[in-house]
Order: C-alpha cells, then structure tokens, then sequence
C-alpha cells in the first residue's frame, strides 16, 4: 500500500470510531485495519481516549435555580397571547372611544377630563413598553438560529 | 367511562408548553455542562442556561418539529459563550471551580489515581484550540452527529471531522501514558 493511502485511511481513523463514513469508506477502513498494526493501535488509543474523556465529571447544576426557570418558563407561556389581546383590546377601545367623541361632541366635565387622564397616562406607559419590546426584536440575533 | 377518558387523554398531543417542559427536563444538566464546558464558571453557566431556554421558549412555537431542538439549544448556549468571553476576554479553566465527585467506594490510591487521570485529561482539553475543544466536546460529552454538530457551528461535517481528528490526535499524543 502507498505510503500516502495509508495516510489517508489513517486520518479516517476518527470518523470510522463514530460510524460517521459511508459504507464503502467504512469498508475500506476494515479491510486496511485487517493488514495494518499500525492502524489497528491507534484505532485502540483512540477507544482508549474516548473511554478516558467520558469519565471526566463536569458539576450538575443546581436543583433550586434549575426548578426557579421551570417556573419561569412556565409562567412565561401565556404572555405572548396575553400581550396579543391587550393591545388588540386598547387599540379598538381607541378607536371607540374617539368615534364616539366624534359622534356626540360636547365640552368634558371635570370627572372626564380626570378619567381620560388616568387613561392616556396608562396607554402612554404600555406603548412605550410595547415600543421598548419590538425595537429589541431586531437586535436579537438569535433568532436566526436554525432551529 | 374511565377507560374511554383515559384513551382520549392518551390520544391528545403534548401542547407546546407540554414539549418544552419535557425537552428542559431532559437538557437541563447536559446544557449547564456544556455551558460551563464553555466558559468555566458555574454562576456564568446557570446564567447562559436560564438565558438560552428563555430564549427558546421565546421562539419555541416557530421552531421546525420535523428538526431536533438540541442542535438549537447547543447553538444558543454557544452563542451565549461566545458573546460572554468577548466580553471578559478571558475564559476560566474548565473544572477550576469544583473537584470532581468521585464514588467514595474506591480506595484512597485509586482516588489519587483517578484525580490526576482526570486532571490530565481536562489539562489537554484545556490546551486544544477552541474551535477544536466545541467540537470534541459536542461529539464525546454530548453525542452530537457530525451533522448536527456542523449545525452548532455553522460549519460543514466535513469541517467537524477534521477538526474532530485533529482534536484526538493532539489528545492521544499528550495523554499516551495513560492509553
């Protein structure tokens, strides 16, 4: 065999392991293993790696935080729905409530002008919560991530 | 009666929420692990985990089912990482911050044997050039395909194989003592 097939096969040595080749590249793998000591023990130190690369011990992660963000992730679920209904719901009291002043125009009492204060004040406040959220949308280069 | 509601409780699909608990009960830990495979703290570790299933969660509904979601959880995680140790700009040693838990069956010279077998190992992990360190990682600590790993990456499996080769290669020639 040629010094530089020997090579080649050699170098496939890594992905013959995972079961990665195709079939016929595995089995030129095989057949080269048969004829070749070389090979076969690096073929072995390579088992031999991945037996002593699966007993290293990584920590586990702590029970309470990982039982706090299942909380949170449930709690989170409801909120896109949540967030869908209240704007559709004050966008279209918007809407009414300006038609109707339209329709029946008349100079506001005190008790309105109170009350419609309180109520710009909150849709102020929610669309510029709203604002803050869809300006982050673009910048969240997650999700372009291939799911 | 009972039976016919037992059936159809059977027959109902898991909603989203139901798909996302399950998916985060079985990758909690290995997602810590890689994060803290990543960047070598356990706080900054559960802090990329909470981040990257938050953001999973954000976008779960849109996801493709036909695809698995691990490749997609690693790809965040990875993300997160990179982003952090931008950051920093320096990344801890991986196991720094905690002594492995050994089964206390064992001897105390098979203990010290296997601590400094262990400490080698995470030596010459250490030493691997990153992008040779994820891949090694992905496939032997996390079981990842070639393909799903060249998914994390945003590289090709032909790429992650050589990578993958040239990572044992370094590790077999630095760790032969102990093969």
């Amino acid at each position: 065999m040629r010094p530089e097939e020997h090579e080649e096969l050699k170098g496939m040595l890594s992905a013959y392991l995972d079961q990665e080749l195709t079939q016929a590249a595995g089995q030129r793998v095989r057949i080269h293993l048969e004829d070749c000591p070389e090979c076969r023990e690096t073929l072995r130190q390579l088992q031999g790696l991945q037996r002593l690369t699966a007993q290293v011990e990584f920590p586990d992660p702590p029970e309470e935080k990982m039982q706090e963000l299942e909380r949170r992730l449930s709690v989170r679920a409801p909120r896109g729905l949540g967030w869908l209904l209240v704007s559709g719901g004050l966008a279209a009291w918007v809407v009414y409530a300006l038609f109707m002043a339209m329709l029946h125009w008349r100079p506001p009492t005190v008790e309105e002008m109170l009350g419609g204060a309180v109520a710009l004040g909150v849709l102020l406040l929610f669309v510029s919560v709203l604002r803050q959220r869809l300006l982050e949308i673009p910048h969240d280069r997650y999700r372009s991530v291939k799911k | 009666m009972r039976v016919a509601l037992e059936a159809t409780l059977e027959a109902e699909p898991a909603g989203p929420s139901a798909e996302l608990a399950a998916f985060f009960e079985q990758y909690k830990r290995r997602a810590y692990q890689f994060a803290f495979q990543m960047v070598g703290d356990p706080d900054d570790a559960l802090e990329l985990t909470q981040e990257a299933f938050l953001r999973l969660h954000r976008h779960w509904s849109r996801r493709d089912p036909s695809q698995p979601a691990a490749p997609w959880l690693y790809a965040v995680l990875r993300n997160l990482a990179i982003d952090l140790m931008r950051r920093r700009a320096v990344r801890k040693q991986v196991g720094a911050a905690r002594e492995p838990e050994v089964d206390q069956r064992v001897g105390p010279e098979a203990l010290a044997v296997r601590r400094q077998l262990d400490a080698a190992v995470r030596r010459a992990i250490e030493r691997l050039p990153a992008e040779q360190r994820e891949v090694l990682l992905l496939k032997d600590f996390h079981g990842l395909s070639y393909a799903e790993i060249a998914r994390v990456t945003g590289t090709t499996p032909t790429l992650v194989s050589s990578r993958l080769h040239d990572a044992r290669e370094r590790l077999r020639r630095q760790l032969a003592r102990y093969l």
